[in-house]
């Protein structure tokens, strides 16, 4: 308002605020929900007789699901990211297959409840009436169904939000303050100041918006999925991010090359044979590389910060293609 | 995790995770302290044997689910580690064993501390010695700086938040109104910074309420904290709030006379403040801090003074302060291990042996009230659109449990007030107010009108002040009862409240049973203001003109409505149903509704 001076641009360097180490506290708690390769295949779900590949794929539907709901309530998509990570932790812990004596939440219920959480924790609370109008609506596949406190599945889904919260916020361990990756991303973007490198922005945004639909974030910290992003895009746009007094960005960001090329390997895993809308290859075809080589990586010897698109062709627009068909 | 593995099955994780206990793994001990926050119970760990003060949070209302002012806490609170922060070492849960399906107890864990500040000067055998004091305030701004760095505003620093134990220990608690903050953190040297976005001014209890926010400066930094951090420190010597504001107008003109009064060079820009206007009638002062505090010496007063500088621009920020000379003359901070050890003092202690002159609360701070961390959902009120949980990037309205144990409480009179659902809505079949006018500090004739109103969705700000009788020491019950006093604009019912207001307050929020005035608190950023015209927008599709269904429906459980829904269904709806036919039965069920 009155009173106050704007702030010069933050172009000055003085006012570039240095990246810091996480928090140890937060490093702690974040910590005990990082999992290795190995774990995720004896997860609760796969112990009780769930394929690896019926439970990735039940991760998925409800990840999505919380992106579908979240896009109808016009949620942020970091708000969305927290809501992932809270449902992938929630399965870690517990099993979606019923067995005698235990029925389990179905995964949708999950999910719905932890978007509940992640709206109160990210401060994008929404009215309790809408969350459950568009929950009924994405689990009935019909955007435009009537739901009023008449629909006996309204009703029945704020019953289970409301009950399953402190079911879920005690699998949680509480553990609320999740670094949304997205936010991480931001702040690196700008760090390093190609915030308006649109086609880096987006890439890296989009691969940050593939990485939400993975067990990526049982994997790695959400700084080494942010920066992991960051490295693919920057490959895909071919620009070079700049090093600080010797030392390559991701170590200013307190992030390991070998983590960043870990998690580019997994990603691409994971999507490289699911082809871009234009039955085009894949944007992560060749993002793999070696985890423990040095030479491969720098991406490109170009300095430039605007470069003609890479060699294979593929046109960061594609990615954001991809990120479309989350709305399914 | 518990199957049996069999030889073809994967072995399940084996990880312990930590962060959440079983109520059972503690002891409950005696109580603390109760309030409309809950109780805070002393409890042994089984295991450990170690002492922790364990505070309960409630859930008042079941529509809210977990209270969002207490998500907030837990979440800065794991985020915090320092010597001079409360910890918050776990969350422990009672699962009732009632049959069905039941909430959770959840329990905050934090570590025992055997007084509150406010507690200890309150006590006439206690006495500060002037190192102690040092220490005190060293390991105030210790735990002040670190906040800082972290991107955190306290946003209620008082002697009451401040927690001591009997190793000389002092801890920064009550993390309910604090919030992060996006500017870079203060430096060395430099002040504390600027803010480049608006923030709410409903915060920080009033007497600790430093001047630029009551003049509703918006872009606040951490030299709010170390406002409050200067009336700390005097409060230390005088043994009283050094600054015990009546009203907001009151509490700018104490300041001023005690400070001096704003003019361009002691608070530049202060006259293009929104709530200047009332200042400037008041009669010039320059100033009273010497006379007043002589006792501490020329280097304490230049301290105070930085302290207390009204150019928020120019206070001291922590790490500043933490070098100030007056740390390093003679005589010199105690080292915390030979403070002196006092009898305990809990606030129901205190409470009994005060007696007759329990305090009314100071009006506290900011803003809200009306604990129900969700207006739409308490069921008694807001209309829709007006609701913090609108699309706001913080809902505040924050419920009971502010604080952490130990800190003194509020009398547990009227605890539920405002959840009492027996008390029907006053609304119920209206339709909803207008809006609000958006706030303007108005201040003229002393009263100040504005702030006395219930809170009415985060544009009014302050409190009820206290009243008569009122008790030097602020002992105030943090929140507000009461999703009846919620965000509605409150036009209508303030008459018939107003035969409980004491003398000079427009406006009292009511108590079931005729407590005193409560601590409103819980107020919203300018960015979760109720949307006005966002009703019904968000693709409910028949929010509008359901609405008032909504309300007169929510006197009622939600079980029992589902029930009607069973009959109206049987009466009258079939699985095909064309939207024609449909509409007509959703008409005929709202008339059932009134009917009924």
């Amino acid at each position: 308002m009155v009173s106050t001076t704007i702030n010069p641009p933050d172009t000055t360097p003085v006012l570039r605020e240095r990246p810091r180490p996480p928090p140890p506290v937060v490093v702690e708690a974040e910590q005990q929900w990082i999992f290795s390769e190995e774990e995720l295949l004896r997860t609760p779900s796969i112990v009780d007789g769930m394929s690896p590949e019926e439970e990735r794929q039940t991760r998925r539907k409800g990840v999505n699901f919380i992106l579908q709901v979240g896009m109808m309530l016009k949620l942020p998509q970091t708000t969305l990211s927290t809501a992932a990570i809270f449902f992938n932790r929630f399965v870690m812990r517990n099993s979606l297959k019923a067995r005698p004596g235990y029925k389990p939440l179905h995964q949708y219920q999950i999910a719905a409840t932890a978007l509940f959480l992640a709206t109160k924790v990210e401060e994008n609370c929404r009215k309790m009436k809408e969350l459950v109008i568009a929950c009924v609506r994405v689990a009935l596949k019909d955007p435009n169904k009537l739901v009023d406190e008449q629909t006996k599945d309204f009703w029945k889904w704020r019953d289970t939000i409301l009950y399953s919260e402190d079911v879920i916020l005690e699998t949680l361990c509480f553990d609320l303050s999740v670094e949304p990756p997205f936010q991480s991303l931001f702040h690196m973007l700008k760090y390093f100041r190609v915030e308006h490198d649109k086609r880096l922005r987006n890439a890296a945004w989009a691969f940050l918006s593939d990485s939400l639909l993975t067990p990526l974030c049982l994997l790695f910290t959400s700084r080494t999925i942010a920066a992991a992003s960051l490295y693919a895009a920057a490959r895909c746009c071919d620009v070079q991010l700049p090093d600080e007094n010797g030392k390559p960005w991701w170590e200013i960001q307190y992030v390991s090359l070998r983590d960043i090329r870990r998690a580019c390997n997994l990603m691409a895993d994971l999507f490289e044979h699911s082809a871009a809308k234009d039955g085009e290859a894949s944007i992560y075809v060749g993002l793999r590389s070696p985890e423990d080589e040095i030479q491969f990586d720098t991406p490109g010897s170009l300095t430039t910060s605007q470069a003609p698109p890479n060699s294979n062709g593929n046109d960061p627009e594609e990615v954001l293609s991809e990120e479309g068909e989350l709305d399914g | 995790m518990s199957t049996p593995a069999e030889a073809t099955m994967p072995k399940g994780l084996t990880r312990q995770f930590r962060g959440c206990a079983k109520i059972g793994e503690y002891t409950i001990m005696e109580k603390l302290g109760e309030g409309t926050f809950g109780e805070v119970h002393k409890a042994r760990n089984n295991r450990t044997g170690h002492v922790f003060a364990l505070k309960k949070i409630l859930m008042h209302n079941e529509k809210d689910g977990f209270p969002i002012t207490a998500l907030r806490e837990i979440k800065l609170l794991k985020m915090l580690c320092h010597d001079n922060v409360l910890k918050l070492e776990e969350m422990a849960v009672e699962r009732p064993k009632a049959e069905g399906r039941k909430r959770a107890i959840l329990y905050m864990v934090t570590p025992y501390m055997d007084h509150d500040l406010s507690g200890l000067l309150d006590n006439p055998d206690v006495t500060f010695s002037v190192p102690q004091i040092k220490c005190y305030m060293v390991q105030l701004l210790k735990g002040l700086q670190y906040m800082h760095d972290q991107h955190i505003l306290h946003r209620d620093m008082k002697a009451a938040n401040l927690l001591i134990n009997n190793r000389g220990r002092l801890q920064i608690a009550d993390f309910g109104l604090a919030r992060h903050y996006d500017e870079p953190v203060p430096q060395r040297g430099k002040g504390n910074g600027e803010a480049r976005r608006d923030y709410t001014t409903l915060v920080v209890t009033r007497w600790y309420r430093p001047p630029e926010l009551l003049l509703q400066l918006r872009r606040y930094t951490p030299a709010i904290d170390m406002w409050g951090a200067g009336c700390v420190f005097g409060e230390m010597f005088k043994r009283k709030p050094i600054l015990a504001g009546t009203s907001d107008l009151h509490q700018a003109q104490i300041i001023f006379e005690l400070v001096g009064s704003p003019n361009d060079q002691s608070m530049p820009g202060w006259n293009n403040l929104p709530g200047a206007e009332p200042v400037r009638g008041f009669a010039a002062s320059s100033g009273r801090l010497a006379d007043k505090f002589n006792e501490i010496g020329p280097t304490g007063l230049s301290f105070l003074s930085e302290l207390l500088k009204l150019d928020w621009k120019k206070r001291i920020n922590a790490i500043d302060a933490i070098d100030h000379p007056y740390f390093r003359e003679d005589p010199r901070p105690m080292r915390e291990e030979d403070i002196p050890t006092f009898a305990d003092s809990h606030e129901l202690d205190r409470r009994n042996a005060r007696g007759q002159k329990q305090a009314l609360p100071p009006a506290p701070a900011g803003g809200t009230v009306g604990g129900n961390p969700n207006g739409e959902w308490t069921g008694s009120g807001a209309p829709p659109g007006n609701g913090p949980w609108m699309n706001g990037d913080r809902g505040r309205n924050g419920p009971q449990d502010r604080g952490p144990p130990g800190v003194d409480r509020a009398p547990p009179t009227g605890m539920r007030g405002g959840y009492d659902r027996s008390r029907p809505p006053p609304y119920d079949h209206r339709p909803p107010p207008p809006p609000p006018p958006r706030h303007q500090p108005h201040w003229g004739n002393g009263v100040d009108h504005n702030r006395n109103q219930p809170y009415d969705g985060g544009r009014h700000t302050l409190p009820p002040p206290p009243g008569e009788g009122r008790h030097p020491l602020p002992r105030p019950p943090r929140y507000g009862p009461g999703g009846d006093r919620g965000d509605r604009p409150d036009r209508g019912d303030r008459g018939d409240r107003g035969h409980r207001a004491p003398p000079g307050d427009k406006y009292v929020p009511t108590y079931n049973d005729g407590g005193p005035p409560r601590d409103d608190r819980r107020s919203r950023d300018p960015d979760d203001r109720p949307r006005e015209g966002r009703r019904g927008s968000r693709d409910s599709g028949h929010s509008r003109d359901k609405y008032e269904d909504d309300r007169s429906e929510r006197s009622r459980s939600y079980r029992e409505r589902d029930r009607n829904f069973g009959q109206n269904r049987r009466d009258g709806r079939t699985r095909s149903r064309s939207p024609e036919r449909r509409d007509r039965a959703r008409n005929r069920d709202r008339d059932d509704v009134y009917r009924r």
